[in-house]
């Protein structure tokens, strides 16, 4: 999520390389966020070989964003003082 | 020191998120926006013959405002419909970025209207302006993608080699002013903002 954040899109290969994932793995986690309407799938050719690129929809933006805060508020609340 | 850590690593994911945010931010139209302005404001500033250096200035000030204005609002409008803050930090540091340069492009503009500069004068104001915009777009870069950079660097070099050249040669009175300002701020803006059109993919809303 953090990674598709960052950046407009990320096709399955970037995601898979820099996650260090399998293939299976992967797409067993963007299924699951695509099923929550997190992130958004598109399938296109380049080259004439099939590409998929994942990328976040404003749901998952949101999402992420509320997920951040919260963090950033249960870092706060354990900073020694 | 854990917690440093874990700061620091949201402090960067927030980052990211919002440098995102900023490149999504109708970059597209905004360039086409400003150089439909720029090859608008060249061909009426041509056509109208408006020769003297204080006309020059008021159109030229006149079109940044326009673009400055309109640019803000279709920024605003996006990210009003994508329900993102759009005073955001970096939109701050972005506008920070660009205000020394543009303030500095504004003094050099106005200065030698007071001293009265003969009609000549506009070309090379014109030149300051481009080497100035170039300066500002690269400042502003860090938000944005790495294509806006690389567009503040043809800015600034065109502007130095442009500057050698009329400084060997300086035409006289013939609009070069007007077709500079209108290649630099009108065509290179219009062909930027048609790159990024075609370039730039549609995310359909899962």
């Amino acid at each position: 999520m953090s990674m598709l954040a960052a950046t407009p899109e990320l096709t399955f290969t970037e995601l898979r390389d820099a996650l260090t994932m399998t293939d299976g793995n992967l797409t067993t986690h963007i299924k699951a966020l695509q099923q929550e309407g997190y992130v958004s799938v598109a399938k296109s050719y380049q080259n004439n070989r099939p590409l998929t690129t994942c990328s976040l929809t404003t749901a998952g933006r949101k999402a992420f964003a509320e997920y951040i805060n919260l963090l950033e508020q249960i870092v706060r609340q354990n900073k020694p003082e | 020191m854990k917690t440093d850590w874990a700061e620091e690593n949201l402090q960067t994911i927030r980052t990211l998120m919002e440098r995102s945010a900023v490149y999504r931010r109708a970059l597209a139209p905004i360039m086409l926006l400003s150089g439909m302005l720029g090859v608008a404001a060249a061909i009426a500033g041509l056509l109208v013959q408006l020769n003297s250096f204080p006309e020059f200035l008021a159109l030229w000030f006149s079109t940044a405002t326009l673009a400055t204005v309109g640019a803000f609002l279709i920024a605003r409008r996006q990210a009003l419909k994508d329900k993102e803050v759009f005073w955001s930090p970096p939109t701050r540091r972005v506008a920070q970025s660009l205000l020394p340069p543009f303030l500095a492009g504004l003094f050099f503009g106005v200065f030698p209207a007071f001293m009265h500069a003969p009609p000549e004068a506009a070309l090379l104001v014109a030149l300051v302006w481009i080497l100035f915009y170039g300066c500002a777009l690269h400042a502003a870069g860090f938000f944005m993608p790495r294509g806006i950079r690389v567009f503040g660097w043809l800015f600034i070099a065109s502007g130095c080699v442009l500057f050698c050249a009329f400084m060997a040669d300086l035409p006289q009175g013939d609009g070069t002013g007007y077709y500079l300002m209108g290649f630099f701020f009108g065509v290179l803006h219009l062909a930027y903002g048609a790159y990024l059109y075609l370039t730039e993919r549609k995310y359909p809303v899962a």
